[in-house]
């Protein structure tokens, strides 16, 4: 096979990513990417994008590991270039807050992230209502520039990128070899997964450049992010919601919250408040399928339901979802020899 | 009772906020008034980053580390009110980078999580094989001394704005006592051969992707004579030159050239940032801060003046413990005019 036409569907940070990855592994591929929506319209751009990792309860941790430390290493590098303000990519200090001290206190990513460790007391006298804290530095991909970085590295490979909404994966049988699905919450109608449901997440962009530190509660609701241009405040977990629609009682309920960690966010302006469901499963679905129609096969790498943490081990999952694109053509390959014979 | 303050950078303004405190509830006839040529955002106060960090080592001046975790303290305390944004005040973290490993400082255990750096940050910056990293504080200018001019404006505290020739000048009319903060100028007040200029350039440019204060140190070519990149609210200052004796505020070429280029050395992506200014500024150095009190003659009176003056590049570091150690010294001055002026049975 000369040169096996990939489609990617989806354009979020796994579907970009997920591409780059198959343009690395495999340059004689053609490679086009599939999407009804772009950045800044994507579920990655609601995210703050921080490279704190989320625990699925059915991937084996070493694989949850790999995968965090791959796209840790791969971001590390970024940050530390001359691309680092184009890419969206900068390092972030700052401290994990818990009212009950966590069941386990080194999480499994301890090592990957820098300079991890207990907060000290005097840290800790800052959050009264907190008696455990960690303190660390980890990265952050701000969405849109990370995404428009990747687009125009995959530009520059030769990728075609088109705006088309994909209904049935089998409508792109006939122009291309292989797909990969990279549809987040969209995989729950494209591939009527029904282990895939959605956390809804609502979150605030403020106007805050005085913060420079974050700040996270344990629990996961309650986090200030800052970036670039703008602080990220949120959030909520509501499982099984799928309104986009930013609710007002939620957004003073999130202001709140983030002010009592962070007093001084009492002067931020809110600019915007956007809302984003987590395409959230047990495990991150990366895995081979062939699907078969009428006599015909159809290969199909899925790559999707990273739920809260896509950022954290999206490089990761691509890399491993482009591995079996590469399984993927030898099949073809070695299935079109033995046709021959 | 009437105090005249020369000066209104952070070390007038501060000291004036902290004697004003103190004392206009007990002598209720105090009245402040502050003279300086310069007012924000033209004092060197203003030009400063706002880094809290003292310099790598005390040199046994432990009065001064005392100072410093005086001021520490006391904005850290500030940092969950709300007025910390109106103030200028934010936590920040980050690097002292080194080529050699260098004894602890002696504010570490004042700044908060200091520890040392790992192999895997030291890779960060390439040419650098030792370093701390800590959670310190920023304390702008450019919004800390409106703030300190809003108290003292609340408080009835005069301004006037004029060059002050001598202490005598403003010591005429009734004023008690003269608090000199008047910095790099304070020789034109009074002779001081100690005090000197410590000349620095800063670049500013807007780079909001950086979090944190990156200091690099070169121990032969001494303070702030290495790169260092600041992140503020709105801007970032690269800076890295300290040139002892060099009185120019003006901007030289050679000096930008130096601050630009060893800073997109250790940040490769400040190449891509705009530069929105440049500015020079004089450190008033001193071997140690001249904060003690002297007795003046004026005219046929004798008057106290109060010197506090001399803090080099880590006026805004130290202000607060200056502040209150000045108030002390004013509590003394008072103590002793109320003992001569008062008859016995009366107390403060």
């Amino acid at each position: 096979m000369a040169s096996p036409k990939v489609a990617v569907v989806g354009a979020g940070v796994i579907g970009l990513s997920t591409a780059l990855c198959i343009t690395e592994t495999c340059p004689s591929c053609s490679v086009t990417v599939l999407s009804d929506q772009f950045s800044p319209n994507t579920t990655s751009d609601v995210a703050a994008g921080m490279l704190i990792p989320h625990t699925y309860p059915d991937t084996p941790i070493h694989r949850q590991k790999q995968w965090f430390k791959e796209t840790f290493t791969y971001l590390f590098a970024i940050s530390n270039s001359a691309e680092a303000s184009e890419a969206g990519i900068h390092l972030v200090s700052g401290w994990q807050v818990f009212k009950s001290t966590p069941n386990e206190e080194l999480p499994f990513w301890s090592d990957v992230v820098l300079g991890f460790r207990a907060m000290s007391e005097a840290e800790l006298s800052k959050f009264p209502q907190h008696r455990f804290g960690q303190a660390f530095t980890t990265l952050k991909c701000d969405c849109p520039p990370y995404l428009l970085w990747l687009e125009k590295r995959l530009k520059a490979a030769g990728t075609q990128i088109y705006t088309r909404k994909v209904a049935d994966l089998w409508e792109l049988h006939s122009d291309y070899d292989i797909v990969v699905n990279c549809a987040g919450m969209g995989a729950h109608q494209l591939v009527r997964d029904k282990q895939l449901f959605p956390v809804r997440g609502q979150v605030l962009k403020v106007h805050a450049p005085w913060v420079k530190q974050f700040i996270r509660d344990g629990d996961g609701l309650t986090y200030i992010y800052p970036g670039i241009h703008r602080v990220t405040l949120g959030g909520t977990r509501e499982k099984g919601s799928w309104s986009l629609s930013p609710d007002a009682g939620t957004t003073r309920d999130i202001f709140d919250r983030c002010c009592s960690l962070e007093p001084s966010l009492q002067g931020a302006r809110v600019m915007e408040v956007k809302v984003g469901l987590r395409p959230s499963r047990q495990c991150v679905r990366v895995q081979r399928e062939v699907l078969s129609q009428g006599g015909v096969e159809l290969p199909v790498v899925h790559n999707y339901g990273h739920g809260p943490g896509g950022f954290s081990v999206h490089r990761g999952t691509a890399n491993e979802a482009a591995h079996l694109v590469g399984e993927c053509i030898s099949a073809l390959q070695g299935s079109s020899s033995r046709a021959k014979l | 009772m009437r105090v005249a303050v020369i000066g209104a950078g952070v070390i007038g303004l501060s000291s004036a906020l902290c004697i004003h405190e103190q004392f206009h509830g007990l002598v209720p006839s105090l009245e402040l008034e502050v003279y300086a040529d310069h007012f924000t955002p033209h004092t060197t106060s203003d030009g400063a980053a706002g880094l809290w960090q003292p310099y790598l080592s005390d040199h046994g001046n432990l009065q001064e580390t005392l100072w410093n975790k005086e001021t520490f303290d006391y904005l850290l305390g500030h940092m969950h009110s709300a007025a910390a944004k109106e103030m200028g005040l934010f936590l920040i973290s980050g690097y002292n980078l080194f080529t050699e490993p260098v004894p602890d400082p002696s504010w570490k255990n004042i700044v908060l999580g200091f520890r040392n750096l790992t192999p895997k940050e030291l890779e960060l910056f390439p040419g650098y094989s030792y370093g701390w990293f800590n959670t310190a504080l920023m304390l702008e200018g450019r919004s800390y001394l409106p703030w300190l001019t809003n108290r003292l404006t609340q408080r009835g505290v005069k301004f006037f704005h004029k060059k002050v020739e001598s202490f005598q000048e403003v010591s005429g009319d009734g004023v008690d006592v003269v608090l000199n903060c008047s910095g790099m100028r304070s020789g034109d007040l009074q002779p001081d051969p100690e005090l000197q200029p410590g000349r620095g350039q800063i670049i500013k440019v807007l780079a909001p992707w950086v979090k944190h204060f990156i200091i690099t140190h070169n121990l032969k070519s001494g303070i702030y004579n290495s790169p260092y990149i600041i992140p503020g609210t709105e801007f970032t200052v690269l800076g890295g030159i300290y040139q002892h004796g060099n009185w120019s505020e003006e901007n030289s070429a050679k000096d930008h050239k130096s601050v630009w280029d060893s800073c997109c050395r250790l940040l490769p992506a400040l190449q891509k940032a705009k530069i929105v200014d440049e500015w020079s500024g004089l450190r008033p150095a001193r071997p140690s801060v001249r904060l003690e009190r002297e007795s003046i003659r004026l005219g046929n009176l004798q008057g106290e003046v109060i010197h506090n003056y001399g803090h080099g590049g880590f006026g805004i570091t130290i202000h607060w413990g200056c502040a209150m150690a000045a108030a002390r010294l004013f509590g003394n001055i008072l103590q002793e005019k109320q003992q001569l002026a008062t008859p016995p049975g009366s107390r403060l």
